[in-house]
């Protein structure tokens, strides 16, 4: 009886409830009813946080900048996640499994210790510029450390598993017979991936692309340290007004559009997937 | 599905009405003191919180905070403060004061005031001691700047164009430079515009922009800054390790900046509170806290300091009074506005 009993969920329900659900239903009323002291009044509803973040232009650039970062982000991480994705599946099953251990050791380092490693490899005398140096490519440092590009690269490797990850899925379940059909029909190796491979994959793409996006939009710990004490992303944003400001209502809106975006982000790319993905299943 | 809807209804609703009384355990002796972090904590741990752990049979527990941090967490929640004893710079500690978030202190029960120098003490407001003193003045890489810095216009020599450090307004060191730049150009805490329009200028110098003082010091150590606005005791534990650097004081002058340890209000120990209050100002914990590598300014007039470490660590009321103090007041009033004007302006 138990088997498909609700009461399996409650467990996980009231942890989500308990942790989750209250303190995010709290955070939605701090933008919306003003706060006195460390309570809520929940006399009428005030939006005039929301009103302020949307009409003052340094919030809508911070947004826009955030925005940018994750989609860069999303696009280094596909242009690289891609290849190795696809040379993961044509390889032995030898080297699956170091080329599987190179993907995923990243995600068992702490990110802490991980942002440090760049800090260091990014750096005015890091292994970039002095490798850049030694041959002659460049005669002064890089500027690297403190700067958007610095905090893309690092970003771009803490996410590349979650990009690889589930193209490789996808990979991995297509036919053989798919690529030895369009070779036996004369299709180059290029037009195989452009015809063949590429458009299969579109599925494992958006769903490595939408992970990477959200994670890296809501990301703090690598921008603060990677990019410096005035590297300003909605994050580091909401990081500061908690610590310094204590201007809770505007701090609420921030935290609601940066989940906002998010979720729309994830939909959109869920519809798109889900749209594509029923085609190919007709066409089959 | 439905049920499954019904249940999450109900527990937010068993959440809601869940009264918000604590669990009436019995508390167990901790107290929680902010600090600075990293090398700076040492004294605090080995010459204050050990000895006191053995006397008492307390735990002390060191939470490593920037001043707004803590004040932060404890108006987060008020009733039950993460913190029992905190060490505040002196903008902050006015903040606490007039937030009410520090109670005044008995001084009969804090025996070891009456030998701290009446002058510090006028800085407190009344509440808390004043514990020790630091100053900002300017660290620099000795290998790379050939020519001791003299001035805070140093910063702005041409030749140091990309080997700049500064800090963000988070800590009363990055204010206090702040303050530095526009008393330099005309200004001063009730009028910031020259400094921020001298702070544009400096950011084509700038190499790097830390989020606290440490993060600073440890730019010297990577080599991304070879000069900097900085706390004297910040940089000068890395001279101890054998870092090329050196401090010295501008002839505009250096800022000195109280620290003052508070008991916090609603405390669940405030019996030991005051207890540890008293050992901080006490002469023997002070000594070993002003001494190398540390370098915490002492408030007791009964430490006496070797005259070899006056050029770090300026050790007299006569020798402290001649340091820049900023009128912390006028700074907290503007201080959030500035923070904002400062992401705007030189953020990136």
């Amino acid at each position: 009886m138990l088997g498909r009993s609700p009461a399996l969920a409650v467990p996980a329900l009231a942890f989500l409830t308990v942790f989750f659900v209250v303190p995010l239903a709290l955070l939605v009323a701090i933008g919306i009813f003003p706060v006195r002291g460390s309570t809520i009044v929940f006399d009428h509803a005030d939006l005039r946080p929301y009103f302020r973040y949307l009409t003052d232009p340094f919030y809508l650039w911070v947004t826009a900048r955030t925005f940018g970062m994750a989609a860069a982000v999303t696009l280094t991480c596909l242009l690289c996640g891609f290849p190795f994705a696809y040379l993961f599946t044509r390889a032995r099953r030898f080297w699956q499994a170091l080329l599987l251990s190179l993907v995923v050791s990243p995600i068992l380092t702490g990110t802490v210790v991980r942002s440090y490693g760049w800090l260091v490899i990014l750096g005015r005398r890091g292994l970039v510029n002095d490798a850049l140096l030694r041959w002659g490519i460049i005669h002064a440092p890089l500027h690297l450390l403190f700067t958007m590009q610095g905090v893309i690269i690092a970003l771009a490797q803490v996410m590349l598993p979650f990009m690889i990850l589930p193209i490789v899925g996808v990979l991995a379940r297509q036919s053989p017979y798919l690529h030895d059909a369009a070779f036996g029909l004369g299709a180059s190796r290029a037009q195989v991936v452009r015809h063949v491979v590429l458009p299969l994959s579109l599925p494992g793409i958006f769903a490595g692309s939408a992970l990477v996006f959200v994670l890296s939009f809501a990301s703090f710990t690598t921008p603060a340290l990677v990019g410096g004490g005035n590297f300003v992303i909605l994050p580091t944003l909401i990081y500061q007004q908690t610590q310094q400001s204590l201007d809770w209502g505007i701090l609420s809106a921030i935290s609601m559009v940066l989940l906002g975006t998010s979720l729309l982000v994830v939909w959109v790319y869920s519809a798109l997937a889900r749209g594509l993905g029923l085609r190919w299943a007709d066409r089959q | 599905m439905k049920r499954l809807f019904a249940m999450c209804v109900v527990l937010l609703l068993g959440c809601a009405v869940a009264p918000h009384s604590r669990a009436g355990a019995a508390p167990s002796a901790e107290l929680v003191l902010s600090s600075y972090g990293g090398q700076l904590d040492e004294p605090f741990r080995w010459f204050l919180a050990d000895p006191f752990e053995r006397q008492t049979g307390a735990k002390v527990s060191l939470v490593p905070s920037l001043s707004l941090e803590v004040l932060a967490k404890i108006k987060a929640s008020p009733a039950d403060p993460p913190f029992d004893v905190i060490v505040l710079d002196e903008g902050p500690h006015l903040q606490a004061a007039a937030d009410g978030l520090v109670q005044r202190l008995d001084d009969k029960r804090v025996p070891n005031l009456a030998q701290v120098y009446p002058a510090y003490r006028k800085v407190t407001g009344g509440f808390g001691v004043p514990q020790a003193y630091s100053v900002v003045g300017i660290a620099y890489n000795t290998k790379k700047i050939k020519d001791r810095p003299t001035s805070w216009r140093d910063l702005f020599r041409p030749e140091y164009k990309g080997q700049v450090g500064t800090v963000n307004l988070n800590s009363s060191l990055g204010v206090a430079f702040l303050v530095m730049l526009a008393r330099m150009n005309g200004g001063g805490e009730g009028n910031i515009e020259p400094g921020f329009q001298a702070y544009k200028t400096l950011m084509a110098s700038v190499s790097a922009v830390a989020p606290r003082p440490g993060a600073l010091a440890a730019l010297f150590e990577r080599d991304e800054v070879a000069i900097a606005p900085l706390w004297n005791n910040t940089i000068l534990t890395l001279r101890e390790k054998g870092l090329p650097v050196d401090w010295v004081v501008p002839k505009e002058g250096a800022v000195v900046v109280m620290s003052v340890m508070n008991m916090v209000t609603n405390t669940k120990q405030p019996d030991l509170a005051v207890r540890f209050i008293n050992d901080a100002i006490s002469s023997e914990y002070q000594l070993k806290a002003a001494v190398t590598p540390y370098f915490f300014g002492p408030t007791n007039s009964r430490v006496n300091l070797p005259a070899a470490m006056r050029r770090f660590l300026p050790t007299r009321p006569e020798e402290v009074a001649q340091l820049v103090s900023l009128d912390w007041n006028t700074i907290n009033r503007n201080r959030q506005a500035w923070t904002e004007r400062f992401n705007r302006e030189l953020g990136r």
